[in-house]
C-alpha cells in the first residue's frame, strides 16, 4: 500500500533523507521511530504528496508521488502532531470545509460516521476552540479520515496528550488497522510504538538503521542472564571470574546476591556459571533470561549505527 | 476553480469572524465620511481643492483595500504559524488553485469595500460641498476608474504579499510587509493622483491604472511561479 523505493530528499545542502526504502501494507501499523531531526516528518510528507522526493520514488495504492501527487492526496490521511484546526469554525463546517476539498459526494452520512467514530458527536456544532486539546486531536483524525483513506499518516499523534486520551487514541489506531488500512506511525515514542505496531522501522540521520518487529528489536544484540543467589557478593564474582565470566553487575540485598552476564551460547555460558557458582556454596533461587526493553535495542541501534 | 472559490469563501469568512478585522474593515470603509467631515471648510473653497476632493475619492477606493491586503496577508502567514497550512497542502487541491483561491480571498472583499466607500464619499461629499461642483469632478468615468485602480492595486498587492508573506513566519512579520508594501504604493498613487486632479480629467487615471494593471501581470506571473507547496511547507 506503501512503498518507500530510494527516497532521497534534500533541502538545499541538507540531505533529510539518505536512500530510505520501506514498505506497509494494508492492514499493517508500522512505526517510523527516530530521534528529532532524523527524517520522520519529511518521509510522511512526501507519502501524504506535499514534499516531492529529490531522487527515488514513493508509491502509495499503486499510484507514484512524483507522476500523480494529487491521486496520492486523495489515498491519504495525514494527521500532525498539532491539530492544525481552523478553530473559528465548528467541527461540522470545519469536516464539510475538507470533504468538499477531497471531493467526498456523501457529506452528510460521512461527517455523522467520523464524529461517532470520535465520539464528538454531541460537539460537532460547538467552535474548535473550545475543545480540550485531546478532543481537537480527534477532530485531526476525523479529517484525517473524512474520505476514508486507505492510508493514514501519524506524525506524533500522542503529542501532549494525558495519558487517558493517549489510550483512547491508541485504541482506535488499533480499529483503524482493523479495517485494513495501512499506517505509517512517525514517533519518537518507544512506548507507544511497542503497544501498537506490528514492525519497526528505526531511522536516525536520514537512513534506515534497522527494520524489525518489536519482539525481534528486544532480542538484537547479545542475550543477558540474570541470577539471584544466596551467597556473599565477592564470592560470586570470584566464582564466576573462575570460569571466565565476568558479571555486567552485581548486587546485594537482604543476604542475596543479584547476577547479570550476557551469553553468545547461553547453555554453555550457563551451565558453567551455575556449575562454578554452586561449587562456590551458593544457592541459586531463580535463573533468568533478560529481554532488553525496545527503549535499550533502540538505543543501542542508534548508538552502532552513528559509531 | 470551484476548489479555489471554496477556499476563498472559507478564507473570506475566516478573515472577517475575527472580531479586529471586521473593525478595521468597516473603519476604513467609513474614512472617506470622516474625511469630508474633517475637511470641510479646506474644501468649501474652490480651485485647489477640486484636486483635495479628487485625492479624498483616491483614498476612499484605496484604503478598504489597504485594509483587506493586510488581513490577508496576516490569514496566510497565521495559517502558518497556526499550522493549517499543513492540512491544506495535504489535500488535493492544486497549488494554482491555492494562489487564486487566497488572491480571490483578497480581491473580493476589497473590492466590495472600495465601492461601497466611494459610493459613501461621493454621497458625503455632494451633501457637503454641492452635488453640482461634485459630480463635475467626480465624473460616473473617474468614479469606475476608481474603483478599477483599486480593484488593480488589491491584485498587484496581494500577489506581491502572497509570495512575500509565504516566506514570512509569523503573522505580525507578513503584516509588516504588507504595512510597507501598502505605503509605497499609496505614496506612489497620491503622487499620480495629485498630477491627474491638475487636468480634472480621467486620462492620467487612466494611464495609473494601465500601468497598475502591467504591474499585476507581472505580479501574478510571479507568484504563480513563486509559490507553490514545497516552499510554503518547507517553511512550516
Amino acid at each position: 500500500m506503501i512503498e518507500f523505493h530510494d527516497v532521497v530528499r534534500r533541502f538545499g545542502h541538507v540531505t533529510a533523507l539518505s536512500g530510505v526504502s520501506f514498505t506497509v501494507r494494508p492492514g499493517e501499523i508500522v512505526a517510523l521511530l527516530g530521534p528529532n531531526g532524523a527524517g520522520k516528518t519529511t518521509a510522511s510528507r512526501i507519502i501524504a504528496g506535499i514534499l516531492a522526493p529529490t531522487e527515488g520514488d514513493a508509491v502509495v495504492d499503486g499510484i507514484s508521488v512524483r507522476a500523480d501527487p494529487q491521486r496520492v492526496r486523495l489515498r491519504c490521511g495525514l494527521v500532525t502532531d498539532s491539530p492544525s484546526l481552523y478553530e473559528w469554525m465548528t467541527l461540522r463546517s470545519y469536516l464539510t470545509y475538507f470533504a468538499q476539498l477531497y471531493n467526498v459526494t456523501d457529506i452528510r452520512p460521512r461527517i455523522a460516521a467520523v464524529t461517532a467514530l470520535m465520539g464528538l458527536e454531541s460537539v460537532a456544532d460547538r467552535k474548535l476552540g473550545s475543545y480540550s486539546r485531546g478532543m481537537k486531536q480527534k477532530a485531526a483524525i476525523a479529517r484525517g479520515l473524512i474520505h476514508e483513506p486507505p492510508v493514514l499518516l501519524l506524525d506524533e499523534p500522542a503529542t501532549a496528550l494525558d495519558p487517558e486520551m493517549t489510550q483512547t487514541l491508541r485504541a482506535l489506531i488499533l480499529s483503524l488497522r482493523a479495517q485494513h488500512r495501512a499506517i505509517l506511525l512517525c514517533t519518537h515514542d518507544l512506548d507507544e510504538a511497542q503497544r501498537i505496531a506490528d514492525r519497526v522501522i528505526i531511522i536516525d540521520r536520514g537512513r534506515v538503521v534497522r527494520e524489525a518487529t518489536t519482539s525481534e528489536l528486544r532480542q538484537t544484540g547479545r542475550p543477558t542472564y540474570r541470577a539471584v543467589v544466596v551467597a556473599q557478593a565477592p564470592a560470586a564474582r570470584a566464582a564466576l571470574a573462575s570460569v571466565g565470566i565476568t558479571p555486567d553487575n552485581a548486587s546485594e540485598a537482604d543476604g542475596r546476591v543479584e547476577l547479570r552476564w550476557t551469553a553468545d551460547d547461553p547453555a554453555e555460558t550457563n551451565t558453567r556459571a551455575l556449575g562454578a557458582l554452586i561449587a562456590a556454596g551458593a544457592k541459586i533461587v531463580s535463573l533468568t533470561a533478560e529481554e532488553r526493553s525496545l527503549e535499550e535495542a533502540y538505543l543501542a541501534i542508534v548508538a552502532e549505527s552513528r559509531s | 476553480m470551484k476548489k479555489a472559490l471554496l477556499l476563498a469563501r472559507h478564507d473570506i469568512i475566516g478573515q472577517y469572524s475575527e472580531r479586529n478585522s471586521l473593525f478595521r474593515a468597516l473603519l476604513f470603509t467609513a474614512l472617506p465620511i470622516i474625511l469630508v467631515v474633517v475637511n470641510r471648510g479646506s474644501a468649501s473653497a474652490r480651485g485647489s481643492s477640486d484636486v483635495l476632493i479628487l485625492v479624498f475619492a483616491l483614498y476612499s477606493a484605496l484604503l478598504p483595500a489597504a485594509s483587506a491586503v493586510t488581513a490577508a496577508a496576516g490569514s496566510f502567514a497565521g495559517e502558518k504559524e497556526a499550522q493549517t497550512l499543513v492540512p491544506l497542502l495535504a489535500a488535493p487541491i492544486r497549488d494554482i488553485d491555492i494562489v487564486a483561491g487566497k488572491l480571490l480571498a483578497t480581491l473580493l472583499p476589497s473590492s466590495v469595500l472600495s465601492a461601497v466607500s466611494i459610493v459613501a464619499f461621493d454621497l458625503a461629499a455632494r451633501y457637503e460641498f454641492g452635488a453640482e461642483r461634485v459630480a463635475r469632478i467626480l465624473s460616473p468615468e473617474i468614479l469606475y476608474a476608481l474603483v478599477a485602480l483599486a480593484v488593480f492595486f488589491v491584485l498587484t498587492l496581494s500577489s506581491w504579499v502572497m509570495v512575500l508573506s509565504s516566506r514570512a513566519n509569523t503573522q505580525r512579520s507578513a503584516q509588516q510587509i504588507a504595512g510597507f508594501m501598502i505605503a509605497g504604493m499609496f505614496i506612489g498613487l497620491t503622487a499620480l493622483g495629485g498630477l491627474a486632479a491638475q487636468n480634472i480629467g480621467s486620462d492620467l487615471v487612466l494611464g495609473v491604472i494601465l500601468a497598475v494593471l502591467a504591474s499585476d501581470v507581472v505580479a501574478l506571473e510571479l507568484a504563480r511561479r513563486l509559490w507553490n507547496r514545497e516552499e510554503a511547507i518547507a517553511r512550516v
